[in-house]
C-alpha cells in the first residue's frame, strides 16, 4: 500500500469493502430467494385455480350428460319424438305434446341460467325447444353440421364449439353447445338429437365463480378444438408449465388433461403481474441496500475519523514540538492505545523540556561558575569591602557623588552575579537598569537621557533576571550618533501579558541591519554561528533573552523589534504577567 | 532642639566608621553615632555603661563577629534594634542574623537610602515639627497627584520628579509619614474608587477597571479579589442587595 496515503484513508480502504461486499452480496441473495419463492407461490396459486376449474368442469360435464339423457328417461318425451320419427312430412305439434314438453322442460331448466336453450331435433324436422328467445319450429339439415359429429359419436355427448345457431330469430349471440344423438332404447333407431346451448358467461361462472381478470383459462376438447373462451381464435397447443410469449407479453402457463372427459384446461397468468410484485420487492431491496450502504459508509467515515482524530492531533502537536515549541503538550481524550501514546508523548515532551531547561540552566550556571572562578581569584568580600572603603573615603572628603557611584556599582555587581533567583521583581530589574544607565550617563554626559515609566502595580511583577540591560546596552553600543539619544523603558499590560518596551530615538537600523538582528534572534543554534561570523553586528545577548523567554514561557513569548533608519528602534519583550504572590498579600 | 537618637557603631575599619558616621549624622540626620567600637568585645564592654537606641554592626571583625555579638546582646536585651552591615550577600548569613534578632541586614557597599530605610524601621525619628510640616506638605501633594491621576499609570518615579525629590527617598518618606507603603496606598485608593463606581454607577466592570487605572480587566479582578475577597461582579451584586 502506498505509504503516502493517510491512515484514515487506509482504514476506509480496508473497512469499506469489508462492509459493502458482504452487505450487497447478502442483499442480492435475499432478493433472488424472495423472487424465486414468490414465483413458486404464484405457480402454486395458479395450479390451485387450475384444479378448481378442472374439478368444476368435470362436474359440469357430468351434469350436462344427465341433462341431455333425461329425454331417454322420460317416456312422454320419447313418445313425442317417436311420433315425429318420419322423414317424409313434418307433423304439427299437438296441445298434449306441448303440455307434456312444458312439464319436462320446467323440471329440466330449473335454476339453469347458463342454458340459453334446450332443443329436441325430431326426425321429421320439427324443432322442440325451450328458450326465452324466439326460435323457428323447424330445422334444416344444411344448417346443423354438428349432427354429423353427434351421429358419429353414436349417442355420446359431443361438444360444439362456438356456434351461432340459425334457428334463433331474435338473437345472434354465439353459444357453446353440447349435443347428443337420441337412440330409441327399444328399437335402437335414431329418434333425433338433443342440443343444449350454453352462455359463455354462464359457463365461466360455473367453472370459475371467483373470476380474476388477470387469469385467463382455455379449455380444449379431446379433439383439440377450443371450447372456451369464445373470443379467442383457436390457438396453437400451449405448453403445460412454462413461460410463453403471446403478442409480446410473457405469461406463466399451466395445464391439465381431465381424466374423465379428456379435455385439456390451461391457465395463463401474465408474467408482468407476477413481476409487479417482484419489482416492488426489488425496489424495496434497492432502497434498503442503498440506505444501508450510505449508512455504513457514513459510519465507516465517522469511525475512522474518530479513530484517527486523536492521532492527527497528536501528530500536529508533535510537529509543533519538533519545530521547537517545547511547551507543547497534547490533550489526552481517551484511554485507549492512542491515549497511552499521547500520555507517552506528554511525558517525553516534559522530559525534553526539562532537559532543555536543565541544559540551559547548566549553560547559565557554567557562565556563573566562570564568574565565580573570577571571584575566587579575587575574594568578593575583599572587593565589596574595598568598594565600601572607597565609598566611605569619598564621603569623608565630602564627595557624595563618588560615594554614590561606588555604592551603585557595588549593587550592580551583586545583582548581576548573584545566582539565587531566576525570576526577580520588575522593580529590581528596572533599578538595575537605572543604575547601569546612571553610570553610563556619568561617562557619556548629556549625550544620553532616559525615562522610565513603570506603573506602581507592575513593580511586583516577576520577570527573568537581566533581560532589560542587554537592550539598553544595545542602544548605547549601536544607536548613539552625534545627537543626544533618549531611552524610554516602559512596562505595559496587555490582557494577561506583560510587555516591556525599550525605545530609543537614535539612528535606527537599516533594513539589512534589522534583518541581521532578527535572524540572529530567531534562527537555530547551528545557523547562528554562520550569521555571527558574517555580520558581527552584535545581538547575541538579545538572542539569549529571546531564547530564555521562549524556554521559560513557550512559543508565544519572546522579543520583537521595530526599527527604521533615523527614527529609532523599539524592542518589545512579551511574557506572561506573573505576580510575586508574597508581596501581593 | 530635639535630642537625636543615639547609635552604637561597631566596625573594625576606621574609614568606614567615619563614613557611616558622616552619612548618618550629616546626610540622613536625626541620628547620632554617639558610640563607636572596633569589635564585638569592645562593644559588649561599652554596653555595660551606655544605652544606645540602635546598634549598627559589621559581621566580619577580629576577636568577636557581629553574629556572636547579636547573640550575646539578645541574651539580656530582646528589643534593642540591631542593623547588620556585611560584605556577604549570602542568604544563609542574612537568615541567621535575622533569626538571631537583627532588625535589618545591609550589604556593602552601603546605599544611603537603604541605610535610612533601615534606621527608620529600627527606630523611627521623633516628630520634628519643622521637618514634619515640610514632609507632610510633600506627601499631601503626592496624594493629591495620585487622586488626580488615578485613572492613569502612576509611577513612583514620575511623582517623585513632579515634587522634586528622589524616588527612593519619596518611598521612605511616604512610609514614614503615612505609615503605609506607597504602592499599597495607590492600590487602596484605586480599589476604593472602583468599589465606589461599582456600587453607585452602572458602568461595566472593564470600564470601572479603566477608570480605576487598570489597563487589564483580568489584572484588576485579581487585585480586587485579593483585597476585598470578592470579584467586582460579586461585590456589585452584594452592594445591590444592601
Amino acid at each position: 500500500m502506498n505509504t503516502n496515503i493517510t491512515l484514515r484513508k487506509k482504514l476506509l480502504i480496508i473497512v469499506l469493502p469489508l462492509v459493502i461486499i458482504p452487505l450487497s452480496l447478502s442483499i442480492s441473495i435475499a432478493y433472488h430467494m424472495t423472487l424465486k419463492n414468490h414465483q413458486k407461490q404464484s405457480t402454486a396459486f395458479i395450479n390451485s385455480i387450475l384444479y378448481q376449474v378442472s374439478g368444476n368442469l368435470d362436474r359440469y360435464v357430468k351434469e350436462l350428460n344427465t341433462l341431455s339423457t333425461m329425454v331417454l328417461t322420460t317416456e312422454d318425451v320419447l313418445n313425442i319424438m317417436r311420433r315425429h320419427q318420419s322423414e317424409t312430412s313434418k307433423l304439427p305439434v299437438t296441445v298434449d305434446e306441448q303440455l307434456a314438453l312444458g312439464g319436462f322442460y320446467s323440471l329440466l331448466m330449473w335454476d339453469r341460467k347458463e342454458i340459453k336453450g334446450y332443443f329436441l331435433f325430431c326426425d321429421d324436422g320439427t324443432l322442440l325447444g325451450n328458450t326465452e328467445y324466439d326460435v323457428k319450429n323447424a330445422w334444416f339439415h344444411a344448417n346443423e353440421e354438428w349432427m354429423r359429429e353427434a351421429r358419429k359419436a353414436d349417442g355420446r355427448l359431443v361438444f360444439i364449439p362456438r356456434n351461432n345457431p340459425a334457428y334463433y330469430t331474435s338473437t345472434k349471440e354465439e353459444v357453446l353447445s353440447v349435443a347428443r344423438m337420441i337412440i330409441d332404447p327399444v328399437t335402437f333407431l335414431e329418434l333425433g338429437f338433443v342440443k343444449i346451448d350454453l352462455f359463455y358467461q354462464g359457463v365461466q361462472n360455473i367453472l370459475y365463480p371467483n373470476h380474476q381478470n388477470t387469469i385467463q383459462f382455455f379449455i380444449y376438447s379431446n379433439n383439440n378444438e377450443l371450447l372456451f373462451p369464445a373470443s379467442l381464435e383457436n390457438r396453437a397447443f400451449l405448453p403445460k408449465e412454462n413461460l410463453v410469449e403471446i403478442e409480446g407479453r410473457d405469461y406463466l402457463t399451466t395445464g391439465i388433461t381431465s381424466a374423465n372427459t379428456g379435455m385439456e384446461i390451461y391457465l395463463l397468468y401474465p408474467y408482468n403481474v407476477l413481476q409487479k410484485d417482484a419489482q416492488k420487492i426489488q425496489q424495496v431491496m434497492q432502497i434498503v441496500t442503498f440506505t444501508f450502504l450510505i449508512l455504513s459508509i457514513i459510519i465507516c467515515i465517522w469511525f475512522s475519523d474518530k479513530l484517527t482524530r486523536p492521532l492527527r492531533a497528536l501528530y500536529l502537536d508533535m510537529k509543533e514540538f519538533g519545530k521547537g515549541d517545547f511547551s507543547r503538550r497534547t490533550q489526552i481524550t481517551n484511554r485507549d492505545e492512542i491515549g497511552t501514546l499521547s500520555k507517552g508523548f506528554n511525558l517525553m515532551a516534559e522530559r525534553i523540556q526539562s532537559l532543555v531547561r536543565e541544559n540551559y540552566e547548566i549553560e547559565l550556571n557554567r557562565r556563573i561558575a566562570e564568574v565565580l572562578l573570577l571571584q575566587s581569584q579575587m575574594n568578593p568580600h575583599f572587593l565589596y569591602n574595598t568598594l565600601e572603603t572607597i565609598s566611605m573615603s569619598a564621603l569623608n572628603h565630602d564627595d557624595l557623588e563618588t560615594s554614590d557611584i561606588v555604592a551603585r556599582l557595588g549593587k550592580m555587581l551583586r545583582y548581576s552575579i548573584s545566582i539565587k533567583k531566576e525570576l526577580v521583581r520588575l522593580e529590581s530589574e528596572i533599578r538595575f537598569c537605572e543604575d547601569y544607565l546612571d553610570l553610563q550617563i556619568l561617562r557619556l554626559g548629556n549625550k544620553l537621557k532616559y525615562e522610565i515609566s513603570l506603573g506602581i502595580e507592575l513593580e511586583d511583577c516577576l520577570v527573568p533576571k537581566l533581560i532589560l540591560q542587554p537592550f539598553v546596552e544595545n542602544v548605547i553600543m549601536h544607536a548613539l550618533g552625534s545627537s543626544p539619544v533618549k531611552i524610554w523603558i516602559m512596562a505595559v499590560v496587555q490582557w494577561d501579558k506583560l510587555l516591556l518596551l525599550i525605545k530609543d530615538d537614535g539612528i535606527g537600523m537599516s533594513k539589512q541591519h534589522l534583518n541581521d538582528i532578527e535572524k540572529k534572534m530567531y534562527s537555530l543554534e547551528e545557523e547562528i554561528r554562520i550569521i555571527h561570523n558574517r555580520t558581527n553586528c552584535g545581538g547575541i545577548a538579545l538572542r539569549n533573552v529571546h531564547q530564555r523567554l521562549r524556554l521559560l514561557y513557550g512559543q508565544n513569548n519572546g522579543v520583537s523589534v521595530v526599527s527604521s533608519p533615523n527614527e529609532g528602534t523599539v524592542f518589545i519583550m512579551s511574557m506572561p504577567l506573573i505576580w510575586d504572590e508574597e508581596d501581593n498579600q | 532642639m530635639i535630642e537625636k537618637l543615639k547609635i552604637l557603631l561597631v566596625e573594625d575599619e576606621e574609614i568606614i566608621r567615619k563614613g557611616i558616621k558622616k552619612m548618618v549624622e550629616q546626610i540622613i540626620g536625626g541620628y547620632e553615632v554617639a558610640y563607636e567600637a572596633s569589635n564585638g568585645i569592645e562593644a559588649l564592654r561599652l554596653l555595660e555603661y551606655i544605652q544606645p537606641d540602635i546598634i549598627i554592626t559589621d559581621i566580619r571583625m577580629e576577636k568577636m563577629s557581629g553574629l556572636e555579638l547579636i547573640h550575646k546582646i539578645r541574651l539580656h536585651d530582646e528589643s534593642l534594634p540591631i542593623i547588620i552591615i556585611s560584605a556577604y550577600a549570602d542568604f544563609r548569613y542574612a537568615q541567621e542574623a535575622l533569626a538571631d534578632g537583627a532588625t535589618a541586614y545591609l550589604v556593602k557597599p552601603i546605599d544611603r537610602i537603604e541605610l535610612m530605610q533601615a534606621l527608620i524601621k529600627a527606630c523611627p525619628l521623633p516628630i520634628d515639627n519643622e521637618n514634619f510640616v515640610g514632609d507632610n506638605q510633600i506627601i499631601a501633594r503626592v496624594k493629591a497627584l495620585i487622586k488626580k491621576q488615578l485613572d492613569q499609570d502612576i509611577s513612583l518615579r514620575s511623582l517623585a520628579a513632579e515634587v522634586g525629590i528622589n524616588h527612593q527617598y519619596l518611598s521612605v518618606l511616604f512610609k514614614n509619614v503615612t505609615g503605609e507603603n506607597f504602592s499599597h496606598y495607590v492600590t487602596r485608593k484605586r480599589i476604593e474608587c472602583a468599589k465606589n463606581l461599582l456600587i453607585t454607577s452602572g458602568l461595566k466592570v472593564y470600564e470601572v477597571s479603566q477608570i480605576s487605572g487598570y489597563r487589564s480587566e483580568k489584572h484588576f479582578s485579581n487585585v480586587f479579589k485579593s483585597i476585598t475577597g470578592m470579584t467586582p461582579t460579586e461585590y456589585r451584586n452584594a452592594g445591590d442587595k444592601v
